[in-house]
């Protein structure tokens, strides 16, 4: 299967005025295409911070980060946001809804920085009945439960139809229940063709995925 | 749209911020008014041309003074002692014409009179107004030497040095006072209406000329020129003023003190002996020191400063505080595909909007106030006709002009205050946003 990402040798060091910490060091990744890929290891190992590059919300401090082929480290602002915009679906372990805004307005966050979007509404209601949640479209994050956030990240997620879905520790704050459902939600995506990128604790979840990668004081280590 | 949005969703906090740019609006309008009035009213031309003016102060010495020569305290040798300066005066190099000010001659003098007339034979319907009068002598090149210029078609300026006046009966006028009394028409020849009843006088225009301004501050063009002879001749001068206006393409400055140099010895003439010698324009300044406008106007531009310091501040520190509590939503939009210059965008648009909705608010509360009690008119007081149309005077234009000036004022506070924490929030590494607590 087609490659669609490839980490080339990444570092990520850390640096204040006294100390430098070596979050990750030598890193070869390559992600393909419809894969449903786990990232495990203990705290503080570097999970985030290379599900972070790869989402490219983190810069490396050396090493190349490629999408389709294209090495995109170093590229401009503008750039980098469009490509995240169209490729790229987020979903995060504490939701990072904005609470000012009703679940219709989360979702449609990601199109309202997509030139020619037309029917954002229509396309907003569609994510949301994807994740069942399309009759909370006019509540705020504060009146929802765990598992419904979470749902609605996911539908903000995929409503602008990206390939690339990263998920950091998708369930980290869900019970059991939710936590099923979320799984269920993933699973269905990657079904639909969707390559995910999933941050885990969790060694059921990330057996029932098709790769897991392990990482341990910031290598690779299987 | 989405910024309106935004706005409405953000109102809680928003709500604060709000309240208190229509409050900043109001009194920045109450600063604002007086200031842009005065500024305009100052800039308003004089005039007349003082920029080769000189003033000497031409003094006698007391007759209790060592030296003094009683000799020539008689009116007739003083009188020739004054006109001996004058010519002394004239003769100096470089120098164009010479005029006498034997006292409230000259605009801009610390003191000046003022008459109230009416115009016409019957009083009743006529305007009744104060006026600024100044005291010319025949013969002296008043107003060519003052630079006051006359209405084409009437008679000129040399004519009006010359004219055969007498004091109460005629009287040269500006156009602008003309315009007061007789609308449309040509003033020349017509009639004022000085006195009470039983003692009504009538008094021809003789002469229109140009409006001059008594002091910088002040807007009203309207003045009059009386002939003064004889008015300060029945005893002898102890002081007077000369102004000389000198040729073309000198350096004012320079020749000024070369001028005070020479005349500390050759224009001793009797009991007469030069005191000072000063530019018109230094002249001016001085006066209108005198009557504490400058002070006034000091006080309410470093008002003014405080304030716009205050509300630059102010205004950066609750927008600064604002965006910090906004870094996660920074973050959040900025993973979804907003770019820097779209957070700073959206943050100021909302802001702008958030201003521009809180001066429409203020400038309609202070319109109501307007309307009742009137906009700042500056130092137009006691009465005295003004008949400049310009902005100042036209209610409507002068509301919108002071509005625009507050919202340009406002609106640049709150871009500047914005766009900084703005920038700086842009900045910040995504992942550090998204950490925020905030």
């Amino acid at each position: 299967m087609e490659t669609i990402i490839k980490l080339s040798d990444i570092n990520k060091v850390y640096t204040t005025k006294t100390i430098e910490t070596q979050a990750l060091e030598g890193i070869n990744i390559e992600v393909r295409k419809g894969e449903f890929l786990s990232i495990m290891g203990p705290s503080g190992c570097g999970k985030s911070t290379l599900l972070n590059i790869m989402g490219l919300l983190d810069r490396p401090s050396g090493g190349t980060v490629e999408f389709f082929g294209k090495d995109l480290t170093g590229i401009r602002d503008k750039d980098l946001a469009r490509f995240r915009n169209e490729n790229l679906g987020f979903v995060f372990q504490s939701f990072h809804l904005i609470p000012t805004l009703s679940v219709m307005d989360n979702v449609m966050v990601p199109l309202t920085y997509r030139k020619g979007s037309r029917d954002r509404k229509k396309a907003v209601v569609e994510a949301l009945e994807k994740v069942g949640l399309s009759h909370r479209v006019t509540h705020f994050p504060a009146q929802l439960s765990g598992g419904q956030a979470q749902r609605v990240a996911i539908a903000r997620a995929i409503v602008g139809n990206p390939s690339i879905i990263l998920a950091d520790e998708p369930t980290g704050n869900l019970d059991s229940r939710m936590s099923e459902e979320v799984m269920q939600l993933l699973h269905g995506l990657n079904r639909e063709g969707k390559t995910i990128i999933m941050v885990t604790h969790n060694e059921a979840q990330a057996r029932d995925t098709d790769r897991v990668i392990h990482l341990f004081d910031g290598h690779l280590v299987k | 749209m989405s910024k309106i949005k935004n706005l409405w969703n953000n109102r809680r906090a928003n709500a604060w911020i709000f309240v208190e740019l229509i409050i900043i609006s109001i009194v920045t309008w109450i600063i604002a008014d007086p200031v842009a009035v005065a500024i305009s009213d100052s800039s308003m031309p004089m005039g007349y041309d003082h920029d080769r003016l000189l003033v000497a102060d031409i003094v006698s010495l007391s007759p209790d003074a060592p030296g003094f020569d009683a000799s020539r305290d008689s009116l007739d040798v003083n009188a020739a002692d004054v006109e001996a300066v004058l010519m002394k005066l004239r003769n100096y190099p470089g120098v164009e014409s010479v005029t006498i000010d034997k006292g409230f001659g000259l605009p801009g003098n610390e003191s000046n009179t003022l008459d109230q007339l009416r115009s016409g034979n019957d009083a009743v319907d006529s305007v009744a107004g104060v006026v600024n009068v100044f005291y010319f002598h025949r013969g002296t090149d008043f107003f060519q030497t003052m630079g006051i210029k006359s209405v084409p078609g009437t008679p000129t300026a040399e004519q009006l040095s010359d004219v055969n006046m007498t004091l109460g009966e005629h009287v040269i006028i500006t156009r602008q006072l003309g315009e007061v009394y007789w609308p449309g028409e040509n003033p020349l020849g017509k009639k004022f209406l000085r006195g009470s009843k039983g003692e009504i006088k009538h008094m021809t225009v003789v002469g229109v000329v140009e409006g001059i301004k008594h002091q910088k501050p002040y807007r009203s063009y309207c003045a009059m020129f009386y002939n003064g002879d004889g008015l300060f001749d029945d005893q002898p001068q102890r002081a007077f003023k000369a102004v000389i206006r000198m040729k073309e393409n000198l350096n004012i400055e320079s020749e000024c003190e070369q001028l005070a140099q020479w005349g500390v010895k050759q224009l001793t003439t009797g009991n007469f002996y030069l005191r000072s010698v000063e530019t018109y324009d230094r002249f001016l300044e001085r006066t209108v020191m005198s009557l504490g406008i400058p002070n006034q106007m000091k006080l309410r531009y470093i008002l003014a400063g405080f304030f716009f310091v205050n509300l630059v501040l102010g205004i950066v520190g609750t927008f600064w505080l604002q965006t910090r509590k906004r870094m996660s939503e920074i973050g959040i939009r900025r993973t979804f595909g907003c770019t820097r210059r779209g957070i700073v965008g959206m943050m100021v648009g909302e802001n702008i909007l958030l201003a521009t909705g809180a001066c429409v608010a203020g400038f309609l509360i202070y319109w109501q106030y307007a309307l009742r009690n009137g906009l700042d008119e500056g130092y137009v007081n006691n009465g005295h006709l003004n008949v400049v149309d310009n902005w100042v005077t036209h209610f409507g234009e002068h509301f919108a002009i002071i509005s625009a000036i507050v919202y340009g004022v406002i609106l640049i506070c709150v871009i500047v205050g914005t766009i900084i924490p703005a920038i700086n929030a842009g900045r910040v590494e995504i992942v550090d946003s998204l950490r925020s607590k905030e």
